[in-house]
């Protein structure tokens, strides 16, 4: 066994990152020396009602995770720079053989209903965590056996946490740190009470975490109170890591769905935070003195995805590439952008399928992205043979950002000769057809934050938007096996950038612009960092 | 009237059956799917069918026809996919602020646009009619949104008069429901005060010609008397059919009034829910909506009898 808890490659690596690409969130609303207030009411206003917030499930997007983050918390987390960090467990070991993980827990961290935590409730977490699927989970099938809890968990006593996998993996760790579908821990009786069901009784979200839930009337407000028996960990605060303090009482979420009004409820000093803004009050809400513009890193990328199982861009193969490399040369990103977000504020170019703010960006192949040269294309069409075949290009309707990128692009490619079509459905229609294998050849999406390569949803062993089969391109599928089961961070991201530059070099997907959200926050609020998340422990208000 | 009334319940029944089994056809009919609504772009086929099965999705349709009817009749309109809860609870949580808007939206309505359209009408072709008229024009063409966003940006943001958005329930403040409904009710009234304005003017115009509204100035009477005794009375036939029809529409319709003040009414609930593909609450709160239009409709139906003896229903 050697002891693996605080790699000096990673961190040195993350500190690398921090200073070459200049980014470290930061207190946006403090002074440093400000000592910190406890009390009072922070509210946030949401556009939807998440539904639920089962932290194993649900993954629609931030209105979920930025209720469930305050609640649960797992045995790991990230540093500003994505780099895993110890925050239930104290630290693990890891055998020789790079198979079996050993957690030691924290002790005397209790649940919200006052339970102490202990190995069974990880044991019936990570178990769970697994059975009802979701990307990371059934990335974890793939290096373990977890057909029962046994034949891959053991509690070696009240505080140890035993993880066998049938080969070496990062997805183990990744899974037990990564904020979507990630392993929280909940009570193992709430999993009793609803095995792979959704937990649908508000009143059984009990985490550990800093805040507990009170009260939730549904599409209205959701409340969280500061749990007392909360115990911050030693260590200072790092990213979303080390010590987590609730300061405030209260942590109160309005839904409130139109962007305007949300804008104008934080105008007036209702709400303490806006997220997702709309773009036209981006001036006006910067000029109040009161206010403080949140850029931390994108929400999202646009992206464009081909079907690389059925039509002109998968089959025959030479001729498919030739037609979806002219697609990649055709577009011009910054144009794109400018449509799409008006202000430059609000985008950036950049031609990493990971962000900048993670320890993964890398530039690989970079030449091929926002070419902007339509002659290339042209020749390229002419060389594959294109007789102006019907390209037919979904988006959504009533999702004005997509709908508006899908035309921006439909326009240059039209301007090359390309005969595109768009098929605009309302959302819901549109998630439907995600899983439709024919009927389309591009479709429009937007990619968001994700702490980790294997997590990008547009790989080939991805179920939605007709990927490859394994007997198409079997390169993708080996590639993709590599970067889930190898361990090494530096080797990791060597591949990840080889897998960057096939998706570029065989034009097997669109990159576009970083989107940031208008995302602004009151200057009440002291300590409020500007990361991806937003998290509301560590934070006080002005009194 | 006893016999109406039993007759009126009994084709209620039959419209409510209708709807009930229209709303589900086309429900199932429109594509989409909730599971991977909920679960976004990194929704798997294994996520996807479990969560199916959960919401009971993977059995034939008619099975679900069958098991819904068999559940309405036990007065019981199921769980909502999205929320979990009962739908019936969730439909009756979002009657009050959809109620009170209806209620003081259509009073206002009628406070307003009925004495206008009887000046106006009783003022033809002079300044105050054209006024009256131009201004009812621009109530009918300027959209409620618009309207509800100026509101907020004068009332709620400048002079802080106002809350932006927000609802506090009756039984929490009485105050602040009202505070709370001020501007909502203002939005959805002027423009319904205008079609009002125009509705009562025409009709008044037309009774003013009739005979008996000759006969009555030709006793002698004075015209305030003319105006409210013997015009006005036939008058609010039409008047009442038009505020039935806006209080429904404003109970069951409002939805972007509700979306912008952030109310919880039930028009909210039936387009979230139509996004969420939430087909328990999508039927649900339609069904609902249905068996109101027919108590109101019902209720405008009787007020004739009150108000014109010369209905009778055999």
């Amino acid at each position: 066994m050697r002891t693996d808890r605080a790699r000096p490659g990673h961190a040195v690596l993350a500190l690398l990152a921090v200073v070459l690409l200049g980014y470290a969130p930061a207190a946006l609303t403090a002074p440093a020396a400000e000592q910190p207030k406890r009390g009072g009411v922070i509210r946030i206003g949401l556009p939807t009602d998440p539904g639920g917030i089962d932290p194993h499930i649900l993954t629609t997007g931030q209105d979920h995770r930025v209720v469930a983050w305050e609640i649960f918390e797992q045995l790991f987390t990230t540093d500003a720079g994505t780099k895993i960090i110890p925050m239930l467990a104290e630290g693990y070991t890891l055998s020789r053989d790079r198979r079996v993980y050993t957690f030691r827990l924290r002790q005397g961290i209790t649940f919200h209903n006052g339970k102490e935590m202990t190995s069974e409730d990880v044991l019936a977490s990570l178990h769970r965590w697994v059975a009802v699927g979701g990307r990371m989970g059934n990335l974890v099938k793939l290096v373990a056996d977890t057909r029962t809890p046994e034949s891959w968990l053991r509690a070696a006593d009240r505080y140890t946490v035993q993880v066998t996998l049938t080969k070496p993996s990062v997805a183990l760790l990744q899974g037990l740190s990564t904020i979507r579908q990630g392993a929280y821990i909940v009570p193992k009786e709430i999993i009793d009470k609803y095995g792979t069901r959704r937990i649908t009784e508000w009143g059984d979200n009990i985490g550990t975490g800093p805040f507990r839930l009170v009260s939730w009337t549904k599409d209205q407000s959701i409340r969280l109170a500061r749990y007392e028996g909360y115990k911050p960990r030693s260590d200072a605060p790092v990213g979303y890591g080390g010590a987590r303090v609730p300061y405030v009482d209260v942590i109160e979420f309005l839904v409130i769905p139109d962007p305007a009004v949300r804008a104008a409820e934080l105008e007036v000093g209702k709400i303490h935070i806006l997220s997702q803004g709309p773009v036209s009050a981006l001036k006006r809400l910067q000029q109040n003195p009161n206010l403080v513009f949140v850029k931390g890193a994108p929400s999202w990328y646009d992206h464009i995805y081909f079907n690389l199982r059925n039509g002109v861009f998968a089959e025959p193969r030479d001729r498919a590439m030739k037609l979806r490399q002219a697609v990649l040369a055709a577009i011009n990103v910054r144009e794109v952008a400018q449509v799409s977000y008006g202000d430059p504020a609000l985008y950036r170019l950049d031609p990493g399928y990971m962000w900048k703010e993670t320890l993964w960006w890398t530039d690989a192949c970079k030449e091929f992205y926002n070419q902007a040269s339509p002659a290339k294309a042209k020749k390229l069409l002419q060389e594959a043979g294109y007789r102006g075949e019907k390209i037919r290009f979904r988006t959504s309707g009533d999702r004005a950002e997509l709908l508006v990128f899908t035309e921006a692009v439909t326009r240059q490619l039209k301007e090359i000769g390309m005969n595109v079509e768009i098929a605009a459905m309302d959302y819901g229609s549109y998630t439907k057809a995600w899983f439709a294998p024919t009927g389309w050849e591009l479709s429009a999406l937007q990619a968001t934050f994700r702490d980790d390569p294997i997590l990008l949803p547009f790989w080939a062993s991805s179920d939605i938007f007709a990927r490859p089969t394994r007997e198409q391109m079997p390169h993708l599928y080996e590639q993709e096996t590599r970067l889930i089961t190898e361990d090494d961070l530096d080797k990791r991201r060597t591949i990840l950038a080889e897998m960057q530059c096939t998706f570029y070099k065989e034009a097997l997907h669109i990159r576009l612009a970083d989107a940031f959200e208008v995302r602004f926050a009151s200057r009440v609020l002291r300590n409020f960092k500007n990361t991806p998340e937003i998290f509301l422990w560590n934070v006080w208000l002005r009194q | 009237m006893r016999t109406f009334l039993i007759r009126r319940l009994a084709s209620m029944l039959g419209v409510l059956a209708v709807v009930a089994i229209a709303t589900f056809l086309i429900i199932f009919l429109a594509p989409g799917d909730p599971a991977v609504l909920m679960l976004g772009d990194q929704a798997d086929q294994e996520s996807v069918a479990r969560l199916h099965r959960e919401m009971g999705l993977d059995r034939p349709l008619l099975v679900r026809l069958v098991l819904w009817f068999a559940q309405l009749v036990r007065g019981d309109l199921g769980r909502s996919i999205y929320h979990g809860e009962p739908v019936l609870r969730m439909v009756l949580s979002r009657v009050e602020p959809s109620l009170l808007v209806a209620l003081l939206g259509t009073g206002l309505a009628v406070v307003l646009g009925v004495p206008l359209g009887v000046l106006a009408a009783t003022r033809r072709a002079a300044v105050t009619d054209r006024l009256i008229m131009a201004g009812s024009v621009l109530g009918l063409s300027v959209p409620s949104f618009w309207m509800a966003l100026n509101l907020i940006l004068l009332f709620s943001v400048y002079l802080r008069w106002t809350p932006v958005s927000g609802y506090v329930p009756v039984a929490q403040d009485p105050w602040e429901t009202l505070r709370a409904l001020i501007l909502p009710c203002v939005s959805v009234g002027i423009t319904q005060a205008a079609w009002l304005a125009r509705v009562t003017r025409s009709a008044m115009l037309e009774v003013l010609l009739q005979e008996y509204v000759r006969t009555a100035r030709s006793k002698g009477l004075r015209e305030r008397v003319v105006l409210t005794r013997h015009a006005l009375r036939n008058v609010l036939l039409p008047v009442v059919t038009v505020t039935g029809i806006v209080m429904i529409t404003l109970f069951s319709s409002a939805v972007i009034i509700e979306v912008i003040f952030g109310l919880p009414g039930i028009g909210r609930l039936v387009t979230d829910s139509v996004l969420r593909r939430d087909y328990p609450v999508i039927q649900g709160s339609i069904l609902f909506v249905a068996v109101c239009f027919a108590f109101i409709n019902l209720l405008v139906d009787l007020a004739y009898v009150y108000l014109d003896p010369r209905v009778h229903y055999a």
